[in-house]
């Protein structure tokens, strides 16, 4: 009898170890593809910023405000959509909201993907009249 | 022997501990040599950004020319990206982006094709190297976000890399891959 409880506890202790191992390695991977994700939402929130940037008037920013777009980071025979959602305010000298129109507006471009629950990347940039 | 079949209960879950615990170190060396492989990966992708990042932000910045010679293959990838710049003296230089062709290698069972990405200052090997680029396009943007051959029309530079990393052979082996992607509005595109 106490042998065969001393294998039981050394059988259970071994598997305990082998779980342990496998959620660690689980975990790993999971922070690595999350990461590759970041960069990938990285690129294409910049390039939206950038076309914002060279393409709009200051005057017809905050006709972005609220706008959702699907952008693509596109690499051979990797096509990853990501949810690209632009909220544009006006903001005061020191970059806090305002309530009246300014010289300046916070364009802030957030994106996310399905397989996230949480958005990925935030950008915010100021543009000045 | 009676020793043996007196004791058989124990040699064998004895052996099955043995055997989950060799299992479970062997994965945890497996695990550890992925995660080097994936840090090196992405420090390299990252460090290979930074310099595109750098070069092309100065493209067309007070030279007469901007972007001379974009070439692309099938798959969509630029083989040749030449465009000039000022060196750190104010002299123009023309730096030429090169992907060539190199090994392919086996990933259970599909062939990956791998390029090496080369710099040129006029003409001279100014570094690069190595079979690491699964994926490259520099691709030129106008105001809209389209994609635009004509450097009279392109305001930004898109830039799309992916590295990998193979490891391990045969039916084990895998593939890392490293994604990095940036768009620059280069001051000399800015009409």
């Amino acid at each position: 009898m106490p042998q065969s409880l001393m294998a039981f506890l050394a059988m259970m202790i071994a598997s305990i170890a082998a779980y342990n191992q496998m959620g660690s390695k689980a975990a790993v991977y999971e922070q690595m593809v999350h990461s590759e994700y970041e960069l990938m939402a990285n690129a294409v929130v910049i390039e939206r910023m950038e076309i914002i940037a060279v393409g709009t008037d200051f005057d017809d920013l905050d006709d972005l405000d609220g706008d959702t777009i699907v952008a693509t980071f596109a690499a051979g025979d990797l096509n990853e959509d990501f949810t690209l959602t632009i909220v544009v305010q006006y903001v005061d000298d020191d970059g806090d909201p305002s309530g009246v129109p300014t010289s300046q507006q916070e364009v802030e471009v957030t994106a996310a993907n399905d397989h996230f629950t949480m958005p990925l990347v935030v950008h915010s940039r100021i543009f000045s009249e | 022997m009676q020793l043996i079949l007196d004791n058989i209960s124990a040699i064998m879950i004895g052996s099955a501990v043995i055997l989950i615990v060799l299992s479970t170190q062997f994965q945890a060396q497996r695990s550890a040599v992925e995660q080097t492989i994936a840090y090196a990966s992405k420090q390299s992708t990252l460090q290979t950004g930074v310099s595109i990042e750098e070069d092309l932000a100065a493209l067309g910045n007070g030279t007469a020319d901007t972007v001379t010679d974009v070439q692309t293959n099938a798959d969509g990838l630029t083989t040749v990206f030449e465009f000039w710049k000022q060196d750190a003296g104010g002299a123009d230089m023309e730096v030429t982006y090169r992907l060539s062709a190199g090994n392919k290698v086996v990933v259970r069972g599909d062939s990956v094709q791998l390029y090496t990405l080369d710099r040129f200052e006029n003409d001279v090997w100014a570094g690069g190297g190595g079979e690491r680029v699964r994926f490259f396009a520099l691709d030129m943007l106008d105001s809209d976000g389209n994609v635009t051959l004509s450097a009279g029309s392109a305001r930004l530079v898109r830039a799309t890399l992916v590295n990998v990393y193979p490891f391990g052979e045969d039916n084990g082996s895998s593939v890392f891959q490293s994604h990095w992607g940036i768009t620059i509005r280069p001051i000399g595109l800015q009409n």
